[in-house]
């Protein structure tokens, strides 16, 4: 399938290298106008007409460039009648295989880079089969293989968390650029100057494709500027098409054919014009794709400290494993436990529901807008409700740490960094807030095993507790400030993390307040081998 | 035909972490090698993602074709062997020829006990 569309591309690509074969010579334009293309596009074609001289004889052209289809915008079809006026002597271009084929400009070098595209495919394809008919996957006895050859590397599991996290931050920033580009432009034309226009034509034009209908606002309207009649139909900075027609519906009703206004023209080039100027709520979108860059950006983050702090690799500072017995060097005296701060964890769940639903939302707006106009979309709506009832668990879960963040905030204490097998450490708490609200504290010592896998493309954890401790239980009311023992047996099991894998021994504080969320804090500790 | 075998002195399976491990490779390859190595490694079973991570090593100078070498390597103070529901993590000596990474390997068990930590089952909870 890749060499198919390689070839589609490379004959293109060839076509476009050919006419840079072509000689340069000089064009006599005759005239030239701007038109609709036929058929489905809509677009503004510029159409010149140019004589040139070519084999001994006078011979005429109207192609401006090999493959041209027009533009969207009428006022980029207006800049190319400008430039290319009318009795005026312009370099074009002539075949020397067939002096009747010229052109007044050729396709850009840029449009070749299309042949990466299905290169890529060809690329993994070749790739696969190559892996699959390699000597080295053909080996007579896998089973003799090492088994501690199969220790993948940290730092590329790192990069391809990274590389997919990656791809968010690019696709983010890229798909913001939509929107950022032309609210710059908005920005920028506030010092263009205002002239009068005249409508033309205005209508909704629809773009239909395999997956429905868009819809933009197509008013072409004419002004003068430069000394002539210019047209433009650009309504608005932000371009392209979107779901829903009401909007744009009543934009046109209000522009019908024949109104007098006024448009915005760049002083620097009076072929670029616009209708409306303003900042529409439809830019606040951007938030969109940047909370996708974000997400991406803090993944990368993430990526690289997890890397920075898992014990894997042989003599890491941070893993007993590798050390000799004996040589672990813990540190003694008391640590102050990290918990997280209620305002963070407001600000976390506000991210994930927003995240969330902003995804969600895409979907549910172009769901809502088939049910609107008439269309029984049931699919698409079974297939939501599921992801629309997590979106609304989320915005619960926005108000309930919001409230959360107003409950009394332990900060927790342990007489050692870390506690070995059959040995303990003293928990001290302080809470700062009204203590009073809680009826009972209790603070239990969880151990865990986490084991992380994948299935398809996606990474699941499974989560198995092994061991309950209690460690502390409120006997009526509790005090500000308090501590407990915490004692680990002898036979169980250290605290272990192998990447993938994880022991965790997890101290978990619950105070219940009435009518309330509860006061929650789970901080993880490190338990040594004895 | 290539053979490699690791013997444990006196057939010994069960450290203590910080043991040392002493025993003897065996090996009749193919052709010359380039390398023979003994890890001392753990690696983990079970629901996860398989890790590993190589404890201690030794390579072995100029080995032979046919040729048998001694071998002492000293345990870690863990990971111990672990049974548990979701994660094993299992400790192992091998021996490793290059050119094309023939191997065998010996289980043994790490921890205080000689047995791997089995955690015990949780009480029921009261309805």
């Amino acid at each position: 399938m890749g060499c198919f569309f390689l070839a589609l591309t490379v004959q293109g690509a060839w076509r476009t290298i050919r006419t840079y074969s072509w000689d340069r010579t000089t064009c006599r334009m005759r005239d030239g106008f701007v038109a609709r293309a036929e058929g489905s596009s809509g677009n503004y074609e510029f159409r010149p007409r140019y004589t040139y001289q070519a084999g001994g004889a006078t011979r005429e052209g109207i192609v401006y460039k090999p493959g041209y289809s027009g533009s969207s915008q009428a006022g980029e079809a207006e800049a190319l009648l400008s430039r290319y006026a009318k009795d005026t002597d312009v370099p074009c271009y002539v075949s020397g295989d067939d002096p009747d084929k010229a052109a007044l400009a050729r396709p850009s070098l840029w449009t070749l880079l299309i042949v990466l595209f299905p290169l890529v495919f060809v690329a993994v394809g070749v790739g696969g089969l190559s892996f699959a008919w390699s000597p080295r996957r053909m080996a007579p006895d896998p089973e003799k293989r090492a088994l501690s050859s199969k220790a993948g590397s940290p730092l590329q599991a790192a990069g391809c968390l990274a590389a997919f996290f990656g791809v968010f931050l690019v696709a983010g920033l890229g798909m913001s650029l939509f929107f950022t580009l032309p609210a710059l432009k908005v920005v920028k034309a506030r010092s263009w100057r205002e002239v009068p226009c005249t409508v033309i034509e205005s209508r909704v034009r629809t773009h239909s494709d395999s997956d429905g209908s868009t819809y933009s606002v197509d008013i072409l309207y004419e002004y003068e500027a430069g000394g002539r009649m210019r047209r433009s139909n650009r309504y608005e900075f932000l371009g392209g098409s979107s779901g829903g027609s009401a909007a744009k519906e009543s934009i046109v009703a209000a522009n019908p054919p024949g109104t007098r206004r006024s448009c915005f023209v760049n002083p620097e080039n009076p072929d670029d014009a616009v209708m409306d100027r303003g900042l529409s709520k439809t830019y606040w979108i951007v938030l969109v794709p940047l909370l996708f860059a974000a997400a991406g950006f803090g993944g990368i983050i993430y990526a690289f400290r997890i890397r920075k702090g898992g014990p894997r690799a042989p003599g890491d500072a941070a893993s007993f494993a590798a050390k000799p017995a004996g040589a672990a060097a813990i540190p003694s005296g008391p640590v102050k436990l990290p918990t997280p701060h209620p305002v963070a964890k407001v600000f976390g769940m506000l991210f994930l529901a927003l995240f969330w639903n902003g995804i969600v939302s895409v979907f549910f707006w172009k769901m809502l807008s088939e049910w609107k106009s008439g269309g029984k979309p049931f699919g698409l709506t079974c297939f939501l409700v599921p992801f629309v009832l997590v979106g609304l668990a989320l915005i619960f879960g926005v108000f309930y740490s919001l409230l959360a963040a107003f409950n009394p905030r332990p900060s927790l204490t342990l007489s050692s960094k870390a506690v070995p097998l059959g040995g303990s450490a003293t928990l001290s708490w302080t809470f700062t807030g009204a203590v009073s609200r809680m009826t009972t504290l209790t603070v239990l010592l969880e151990g865990a095993e986490e084991a992380k896998y994948r299935r398809g493309t996606r990474t699941y954890t499974d989560r198995e507790i092994f061991a309950k401790i209690p460690i502390f239980e409120s006997a009526g009311a509790v005090a500000q400030a308090g501590s407990a023992d915490v004692r680990i047996p002898a036979d169980t099991m250290h605290s272990f993390s192998g990447g993938s894998n994880r022991i965790v021994w997890t101290l978990k504080l619950s105070g219940q307040i009435p009518k309330w969320p509860d006061v929650t804090e789970s901080v993880e500790i490190e338990v040594t081998p004895s | 035909m290539s053979e490699i075998s690791v013997l444990l002195q006196d057939r010994k399976l069960a450290y203590r972490p910080g043991e040392t491990v002493r025993g003897t490779a065996y090996w009749t390859l193919g052709g010359q090698p380039e390398s023979v190595e003994v890890r001392l490694f753990w690696r983990t079973e079970g629901k996860g993602s398989t890790d590993t991570e190589i404890a201690a090593s030794r390579t072995f100078q100029n080995p032979a074709r046919t040729d048998r070498r001694d071998f002492e390597l000293v345990l870690p103070a863990g990971p111990y062997s672990y049974a548990g529901k979701l994660i094993a993590i299992l400790w192992s000596v091998e021996v490793i020829a290059e050119p094309g990474s023939e191997a065998e390997h010996q289980d043994i068990v790490v921890s205080p006990s000689g047995e791997p930590v089995r955690p015990a089952p949780l009480p029921e909870t009261p309805k």
